[in-house]
């Protein structure tokens, strides 16, 4: 049941239990990282909540998704293109990433999405005196 | 809430409940503690800012259990940041691709070691 108390380490000891049964060794830096080696081969797991990233041998992978989805109900996404803010572009053995969405979506939240891009963010003469007449304002939204 | 597009998100959320026996119903215990639940709705967006999907969910208001009573420990399954970090910088390395897949219905999986009363 969502937003119970016991409910993310009941899914936790769940998905720990799955990867430990298959062989997986988890990283003592971080409970939510896991890998296996199978013929020499690598595949690398992490996990945040109810989403997994996979990366390493791409047959691995592919194994792996097909015994995810017999075990749990799962959405397969492909390749990964969005995560946390990060966008991804994955081609020929290349890798591109941007935050532009998260970008976007801060300057949304601070009206701030039809401004014009300047070199240095500050007004014509400018001189640091002058912030102490300006409003007080919540810093706890930074 | 007669919308078509919610009741679907709702009915899909109902009938994984009962898929992952999450619950069953019994009569009401004296001098047990009820958690209450209502519906959520979201819009889940893809990254170009398109509908991706309507979810419904049916939560518990967990903000009325209390610790050491109603549960033990509360607890955060997510990744640090420097491990997500780690991964396209390995795999643009390696000439690796990387996946992604996600669970449906997460929390409805796993056992809770506590019994829990809902309404």
């Amino acid at each position: 049941m969502y937003w119970l108390k016991q409910a993310p380490r009941a899914w936790y000891t769940r998905t720990d239990s799955y990867f430990i049964g298959l062989g997986f060794s988890k990283s003592e830096a971080d409970p939510n990282l896991y890998q296996i080696v199978v013929e020499g081969k690598l595949l690398i797991i992490v996990l945040y909540v109810d989403d997994l990233i996979l990366t390493g041998d791409e047959l691995l992978i592919l194994s792996c998704k097909d015994d995810l989805a017999k075990e749990f109900e799962m959405k397969d996404l492909g390749l990964l293109h969005y995560f946390l803010g990060l966008e991804i572009w994955q081609c020929n053995g290349g890798l591109f990433v941007s935050q532009g969405k998260y970008a976007q979506e801060i300057l949304e939240k601070f009206n701030m999405h039809g401004c014009k891009p300047v070199d240095t963010p500050l007004p014509k003469g400018w001189r640091k005196e002058d912030a102490t007449l300006g409003e007080e304002v919540d810093a706890t939204i930074y | 809430m007669e919308d078509p597009t919610w009741v679907d998100a709702m009915v899909e959320e109902y009938d994984s409940i009962v898929r992952n026996s999450a619950w069953e119903i019994v009569p009401r215990l004296e001098g047990k503690s009820v958690v209450g639940s209502r519906w959520i709705y979201k819009v889940k967006q893809e990254a170009d800012g398109s509908v991706e999907k309507y979810r419904a969910r049916f939560v518990a208001q967990g903000f009325s259990q209390i610790e050491g009573i109603d549960y033990e420990e509360t607890f955060a399954p997510v990744a640090r940041y420097y491990s997500i970090r780690m991964i396209p910088a390995l795999s643009a390395q390696m000439g690796w691709y990387i996946h992604q897949m996600d669970v449906k219905t997460a929390f409805l999986n796993g056992v809770i070691e506590e019994e829990v009363y809902i309404e």
